[in-house]
């Protein structure tokens, strides 16, 4: 089901699967054809086009995975029920509807220091392959951005907390030229314990979103250290 | 406000003479009310009952895994898993086949399983009721998400994630509980009817243990 919320008087033209589009800036004005106001904050002439995760992955270890391939092999399957609950919980936590409210309530394009855009989140994830370089969602704005979330990863072993890594990629295009191709991830440390069939999911829910929140926070700090004069 | 979509009454049970809504006060007419008491409502209990989307796929292989809804993408190395049986229509049909009053200690006089899920939202978060127009006492039952999931040295099984939240009286915050269950799905020979049929009593009996739990025994 796709479902489109306009925030703004413009339309969102040339989106695939919008699930809802956000100004962030100043007021909306429609897009120049060219891009020679790009920065200019009080016309929001860009895009931003947010995609969920499209994999997401759960593992925890004991201290059998220590023993070689016959230790990693038993530590495997005594945990095998537990990742796959691990790995549906966080799916199911952090639904991309969830993501997306995560990311509105960080105004992507402030945190990442790019200009004002408009902010368009998507309900299906993508793959990124080799041959997918070009936009992911058909757009004929000038100034574009994709943010995938392209894997979220919760990782436990004997001797660690469980964390959650969030694998990022921010791609922008000036017209035809790709301007930014800056992948990254950042990980957090879960104060609660997932939870077991039967328990509250509440506090495990909320920590999630709150690792996730912080991931990005942290990945848009090195986007935007490495990525200095290239928005 | 969220919109309402249709709903179905599922099962009218006979009605129960509780009142659990905060007893209206008297106060002096010198006195002025910041608010309304809240009035009494004689057995007037009602659940809400929402099904989720149509179920996803979760797949952990030797070779493959980690996509959701790697089988419905065409990823290569994923099972199909049949989650499209699950879809909202056939979730809600279960959900209106389940005996309420049995399974879980619900004090509601009607059960009403609606057509579609909710629209997106904060449902953890969230303090105001689905339904406006409600009587003290009333509760929600939202089923947000449902996987086929299956891995190596795991087996195939049907999971439910739900919320439950309650009122008591109009002005109280609600009572928020979310869960899971799972309950295995055992395809067989792979015929198209044994998956349909198992996949349809795994999800009706992951309903069921979520009503098994004690949040549904203790209030």
């Amino acid at each position: 089901m796709k479902s489109v919320l306009l925030m703004s008087a413009a339309a969102v033209a040339f989106s695939s699967s919008p699930v809802a589009a956000q100004d962030v800036g100043a007021a909306a004005s429609p897009a120049p054809i060219h891009g020679a106001a790009l920065a200019d904050p009080a016309a929001p002439v860009c895009e931003m086009h947010i995609w969920p995760a499209a994999r997401v992955g759960a593992v925890t270890q004991g201290a059998g995975a220590a023993f070689g391939l016959i230790g990693a092999m038993i530590d495997a399957a005594s945990h095998a029920d537990q990742n796959k609950r691990d790995k549906a919980f966080i799916t199911s936590a952090l639904d991309s509807a969830a993501q997306a409210r995560a990311l509105r309530e960080m105004d992507l394009p402030t945190t990442l220091h790019l200009p004002a855009a408009k902010v368009i989140t998507h309900d299906e994830g993508v793959e990124l392959t080799s041959e997918n370089t070009g936009r992911l969602a058909q757009s004929a704005a000038p100034c574009y951005y994709d943010v995938i979330v392209r894997q979220l990863f919760y990782m436990k072993t004997a001797t660690t907390k469980g964390k959650m890594r969030t694998f990022i990629s921010v791609r922008g295009a000036n017209g035809r030229t790709r301007v930014i191709d800056y992948k990254d991830s950042a990980n957090h440390a879960l104060d609660v314990k997932l939870p077991k069939e039967g328990e509250d999911a509440t506090p495990a829910s909320q920590a999630l979103i709150d690792a996730f929140k912080a991931d990005v926070t942290e990945f848009s700090a090195k986007f935007v250290r490495k990525t200095a004069n290239k928005a | 406000m969220r919109l309402l979509r249709r709903c179905r009454v599922a099962a009218t049970l006979p009605m129960l003479a509780i009142s659990t809504a905060a007893p209206a006060q008297e106060l002096p007419s010198t006195q002025q009310s910041p608010a309304p008491a809240p009035s009494i409502a004689a057995g007037a209990c009602v659940l809400h009952v929402w099904p989720s989307g149509t179920a996803k796929s979760s797949y952990m292989g030797w070779f493959h895994g980690g996509a959701v809804d790697g089988d419905r993408r065409g990823i290569k190395g994923y099972p199909d898993l049949h989650s499209g049986v699950l879809s909202t229509a056939v979730q809600q049909q279960l959900l209106q086949s389940i005996d309420w009053k049995k399974l879980a200690e619900v004090p509601a006089s009607s059960v009403i399983v609606h057509d579609a899920p909710p629209e997106p939202g904060d449902d953890l978060g969230r303090t105001t009721p689905l339904i406006a127009d409600r009587p003290d006492c009333y509760a929600e039952l939202i089923v947000h998400s449902v996987f086929v999931e299956r891995a190596a040295f795991s087996a195939t099984t049907v999971r439910v994630m739900a919320i439950s939240k309650s009122w008591r009286d109009k002005l109280a915050a609600p009572k928020t509980y979310s869960m899971m269950a799972n309950e295995r799905a055992d395809f067989g020979s792979g015929d198209e009817q044994t998956v349909e049929r198992s996949l349809k009593g795994a999800f009706t009996g992951s309903i069921q243990r979520v009503l098994d739990s004690s949040y549904f025994h203790r209030r």
